[in-house]
């Protein structure tokens, strides 16, 4: 059995300056990534840069989900028996994102044929713990191609859930502590083949600057801000890491992909992010109690345009939660069209409890009945609980897809300057797919 | 300008002469080899922005009108008639034939012929009875200003039978110049007038009206045929630079021009017969000149260069060809030396030396594990005096090869530089686009090539032999680690299977938890069978496996020693079974059919495969591999729940790693 331990003692008893150790993003098995291109293991690269200053071991990385230089991540349909995932009367269609697991093999193989050391420890991170699958698998091709090497899970799926985790993967040690390396910048010099296209920054101010001059100096001109809060503090360590940084390069573009609450939107915080350096901004759904805060919207709304920034615009959107455990479907179209009148753009955010929240903690015994791997928010895990089925929820994004303003906007250029594109464009506007009473009567 | 008069032919076989030369190139390449033979260093091939007309301009010694009219323009004459078989520089003459003018007859409708040389031209005939009057054209063959002819010609005459000896010019004869005639005025019996005429500081300008000429060829009408050609003749000033030969081919034919023209083929282009029109004439023009090898830098093919090193006076010091304001000076190309050749192996490689009667010859034949690209590099190519006789073939052998034997021929390329015969008149073809197979000289070249009789050996038969030896070995050694390759993915699939049926924490995960905590034996038999190693054979397509570790490669092949290098260190031949955290071996077993398919020893971490039981014979190892240690397993861990068993087997057989390839 795999033994639990804390970042600290891992840190403090189990590595020493002449291991080498062998850090992995592992891929992804899920029916569905959108923010596909934004995973970068921040936690491994400042936890390279700790065992680099502060062990003195040797380190290298293998991140399978890193993205080529257009952008992409490698994506495949999952083979034989495990091509969908069929959960109730739905059928997801899973995939695996990301480099085979045989790269994994490919690697050691090449580094044995250079002759250069041979990892001691093999640290497997991940960002969800409803994604351990692959983190076993990856756990067998260490095993395999590494027999004498130990495995170290660390990452959510080790914190969250150690004792599932010792139960499925074969690894000799999990971290069931987040390691504290939020000061410590990333080691992108751990990529020996070829950058990933964008930074992920924490909003520790002093090592974010850091790590944005060494990418720039690198190349990479898009960052973005993998934090639950954006605006923590009034926003002022965000507002010191841009005006400390913007006049660095013409094409340097911050990419706000989450953690934006609509309620701390301040005048001044409004100011930065009405800049041109910030590429997209994504608001997090901002409630007031049952209800959307509208007025949270329009307020923010109200600064950024007051600052300069264009709103509608193509690349400012707002979440919308679904699959929450006590939700129906009138609210959420209600709140989709509020966030879509007062953003222009929404996107549905699918809901998954964290492993030892409250909501986890409320919902324990269904949950309990529930595979882990079926907790991923794509499946809808509560569409029992609230009884929207999950051909409902697809429903949604069909619906989310039309009603979008880049889908009002853009769909229907082919049709420029005919008829049908202004019938069309008229009855998104009036949102004809409400039906009002009819006169008239069914005779039978 | 005056009409000149076509010599010694009959016009009947102009049309067919005319053809001897195609593609266009070879045409062009005439002119370049005229200029070779004049002792030309630099030549020039300019072609007009609109690629209507093309000059080639050199820098050699140059034609007076008289060689112009009696060896350019005369049919069946040549150069070495009159010159012998070296230049002054000492080349080897490339012309011989003598019918080079005619090259470019069907592909433009002018030639224009500007030239000078600055030696004195002599004739000599004989005269039966005098006094006789002799007309000078006749005798030139195209009219001289009188200017000219008083200050340049100079006439001696000897009597052939009398006391007189020579006679005197005012006394026994005169010239009237004015009216081109040379009288002898006494009765003197037979004479042989000697005329010589001082060309020193006389340029031409001669016309060729091929559409003329081709059609009078047509109606055979002689009386005629002095019409096609006119020449112009004048003393050049001491301050013109020009000197050598320029030709320029006006008017080139619709399909010529619509050639050049052409563009690259869109997409993605291997051969040079895709290339743009003018690319495909400067690549096909620069096989058939005698210019230098092109230089390389390729550490395989630098062996190359001093077989292929000639006498710098064999080739051109520079051939040029520009348009549209490019220039390009033009390399002989042979594709060891392309920068995107193959790999040249040493084994692959071999050298021709052929010394046997008059024939001398040296080059080399290389084959390659690829297909050669450009396509046009396939084949030997021979060259005489630097010229490449006809495209590259292999002498028959393609006529008499079949299968894998022909196809290797597209492997294979060469390039043999005939340094002493084959050059006689009777051993090439006019235009020299082949040979005359009952050459004695080629039937020895033929002999050293490709052997006698329906079996191709020789140096080429080495050749094919050294890539199908190639061929062999790669297509056994992909068979050998395709097979382990395959074996091992079932492993892994297996393996794969085990962890996500764990991971989902499903009753059979359980199961299989439980089974692999425990630590027993449960052989009944298969375990005392002697093993059937399953590595690397010990030879390989003829060759000895030598098992290594850690490669950069799979495999190493060492030809010359005859050794091939696995990597037995690759994961492809690790029988090991990750299942969870246990590591098991897989040992295959010659059970024979009474034996069971398998049994796990969990005590010694092994699992035995029965690799004789009959069901392995329908199917294939990695089907049968995962089908065996699928059925082991479940029967394992099912503990006799028949239901559980079935599930778990299916569950194991239907999962896959990563789709193909992965």
């Amino acid at each position: 059995m795999p033994k639990a331990v804390t970042a600290e003692t891992l840190l403090n008893e189990y590595v020493s300056r002449s291991d080498c150790i062998l850090l992995v993003n592992p891929p992804v098995e899920e029916t569905r990534y959108a923010w596909l291109r934004w995973n970068q293991p921040l936690d491994l690269l400042k936890i390279g840069t700790y065992l680099q200053r502060h062990v003195g071991c040797n380190v290298e990385l293998l991140d399978f989900m890193k993205a080529d230089a257009r952008g992409k991540v490698m994506q495949q349909r999952l083979p034989g028996a495990r091509q969908y995932r069929i959960i109730g009367d739905e059928r997801y269609p899973m995939r695996r994102y990301g480099l085979p697991y045989s790269e994994l093999t490919k690697w050691v193989v090449k580094q044995r044929a250079a002759g250069t050391e041979l990892p001691t420890q093999v640290w497997i991170t991940s960002l969800c713990s409803y994604w351990f699958q692959s983190v076993a698998q990856v756990c067998r091709e260490v095993r395999q191609a590494l027999p004498d090497a130990q495995i170290v899970l660390i990452g959510s799926y080790a914190r969250l859930m150690p004792g599932h985790a010792a139960n499925t993967c074969p690894a000799d040690l999990i971290a069931t502590e987040a390691f504290d390396v939020a000061d410590i910048p990333a080691a992108l010099d751990l990529y020996q083949n070829g950058l990933p296209p964008f930074a992920a920054l924490r909003l520790n101010p002093k090592t974010a600057i850091t790590e944005i001059k060494v990418a720039i100096e690198k190349e990479i001109h898009d960052f973005a801000f993998f934090e639950e809060d954006i605006c923590i503090d009034d926003g002022e360590p965000l507002i010191e890491i841009v005006r400390k940084t913007e006049h660095l390069h013409l094409h340097m573009r911050f990419h706000v992909i989450c953690g934006l609450d609509p309620w701390k939107v301040t005048p001044k915080l409004a100011t930065i992010l009405a800049k041109r350096c910030f590429a997209n901004l994504h608001f997090e759904e901002a409630s007031d109690g049952e209800q959307l805060a509208t007025e949270a919207y329009r307020r923010a709304v109200a600064y950024l345009r007051e600052a300069g920034a264009k709103i509608p615009a193509k690349l400012v959107s707002g979440f919308v939660w679904i699959g929450r455990p006590e939700e129906n479907l009138d609210a959420i179209i209600a709140r989709s069209f509020k966030v879509l009148e007062l953003l222009g753009s929404f996107i549905f955010k699918p809901f998954s409890p964290t492993p030892g929240s409250a909501e986890h903690r409320r919902y324990a015994d269904y949950l309990g009945a529930i595979p882990h791997q079926d907790w991923s928010p794509h499946v809808f895990p509560f569409s029992e609980l609230n009884e929207i089925p999950r051909a409902e929820y697809n429903d949604l994004y069909r619906m989310a897809a039309f009603l979008n303003d880049r889908v009002r906007g853009e769909a229907f250029d082919f049709l420029e300057g005919t008829m049908g594109l202004k019938f069309l464009k008229e009855s998104l506007r009036r949102e004809v797919w409400k039906l009002e009473p009819s006169s008239l009567s069914v005779v039978d | 300008m005056a009409d000149v008069q076509l010599g010694g032919i009959d016009p009947s076989i102009l049309r067919e002469l005319s053809g001897v030369y195609k593609p266009f190139v070879k045409a062009l390449k005439e002119l370049v080899s005229n200029a070779f033979d004049a002792d030309a260093d630099h030549v020039h091939v300019a072609v007009a922005d609109d690629f209507s007309s093309m000059t080639v301009t050199d820098d050699g010694e140059g034609m007076t009108p008289f060689e112009f009219r009696n060896d350019f323009t005369r049919i069946g004459g040549g150069s070495r008639r009159w010159l012998g078989e070296k230049t002054q520089k000492g080349r080897l003459r490339i012309g011989n034939k003598g019918i080079g003018f005619l090259a470019l007859a069907r592909y433009c409708s002018r030639l224009e012929v500007e030239s000078a040389g600055s030696r004195t031209f002599q004739y000599v005939f004989e005269i039966g009875e005098t006094p006789a009057t002799v007309e000078l054209d006749a005798v030139f063959g195209f009219a001289i200003p009188e200017s000219l002819l008083r200050r340049r010609l100079r006439c001696k005459i000897a009597q052939l039978h009398g006391r007189i000896g020579d006679l005197t010019l005012g006394k026994h004869f005169k010239f009237d110049t004015a009216r081109g005639l040379l009288k002898v005025t006494h009765r003197v019996g037979a004479v042989r007038p000697q005329l010589s005429f001082d060309c020193k500081d006389l340029a031409f300008r001669a016309t060729l009206d091929f559409e003329r000429l081709l059609e009078l060829a047509d109606k055979a009408d002689l009386d005629k045929l002095a019409e096609f050609a006119s020449i112009e003749i004048w003393q050049h000033r001491k301050t013109d630079s020009f000197q050598g030969t320029r030709i320029t081919a006006h008017n080139l034919k619709s399909f010529v021009r619509r050639e050049l023209r052409a563009e690259r083929r869109k997409g993605y282009v291997r051969n040079i017969a895709s290339r743009d029109g003018l690319e495909r004439l400067t690549w096909h023009l620069s096989r058939c000149t005698p210019v230098c090898y092109m230089s390389t830098n390729r550490s395989d093919a630098q062996r190359l260069q001093k077989p292929l090193t000639i006498p710098n006076n064999s080739v051109l010091q520079k051939l040029r060809v520009s348009h549209g304001g490019t220039s390009t000076v033009i390399e002989r190309p042979i594709y060891p030396f392309e920068p995107e050749a193959l790999p040249l192996h040493d084994d692959m490689l071999i050298g021709i030396k052929i010394s046997e009667g008059d024939l001398i010859a040296d080059g080399f034949i290389a084959g390659y594990e690829n297909v050669i690209f450009p396509a046009e590099y396939r084949g030997i190519t021979i060259r005489v005096c630097g010229v490449a006789i006809g495209d590259p073939h292999f002498f028959g052998a393609e006529y008499l090869l079949t299968g894998a034997s022909k196809a290797a021929l597209s492997q294979i390329t060469g390039e043999i530089n005939v340094l002493k015969g084959l050059d006689a008149v009777d051993a090439l073809n006019p235009g020299r686009e082949s040979f005359y197979e009952e050459s004695e000289q080629y039937k020895i070249l033929r002999h050293h090539l490709i052997g006698e009789g329906e079996h191709v050996t020789g140096y080429l038969g080495q050749a094919i032999a050294a890539v199908l030896r190639r061929s062999q070995v790669r297509s056994a050694l992909k068979d050998v680690l395709g097979h382990a390759v395959l074996r091992r993915r079932a492993l892994d699939d297996i393996s794969a299977a085990v962890a996500d049926i764990i991971a989902s924490g499903e009753r059979i995960g359980v199961a299989i938890r439980e089974l692999l905590k425990s630590t027993n034996s449960r052989t009944n038999g298969l375990a005392h069978c002697s093993d059937i190693p399953l590595s690397a054979p010990p030879r390989v397509g003829g060759l000895k496996v030598v098992p290594t570790a850690h490669l950069s490669e799979p495999i190493e092949i060492d030809y010359h020693k005859g050794e091939i290098f696995l990597d037995m260190a690759r994961p492809e031949w690790d029988w090991t079974l990750v299942l969870f955290d246990r590591r098991v071996q897989v040992v295959n077993k010659r059970g024979g059919v009474n034996r069971p398919l398998g049994e796990l020893d969990l005590r010694d971490g092994r699992l035995l495969i029965n690799w004789e039981h009959p069901i392995r014979t329908q199917m294939d190892e990695r089907g049968f591999l995962r089908m065996a240690l699928s059925w082991v397993l479940a029967k394992e861990a099912a503990s006799g729940d028949a239901d559980q068993m079935m599930d778990l087997a299916l569950r194991l057989l239907s999962f896959r790693t990563d789709t193909v390839d992965a």
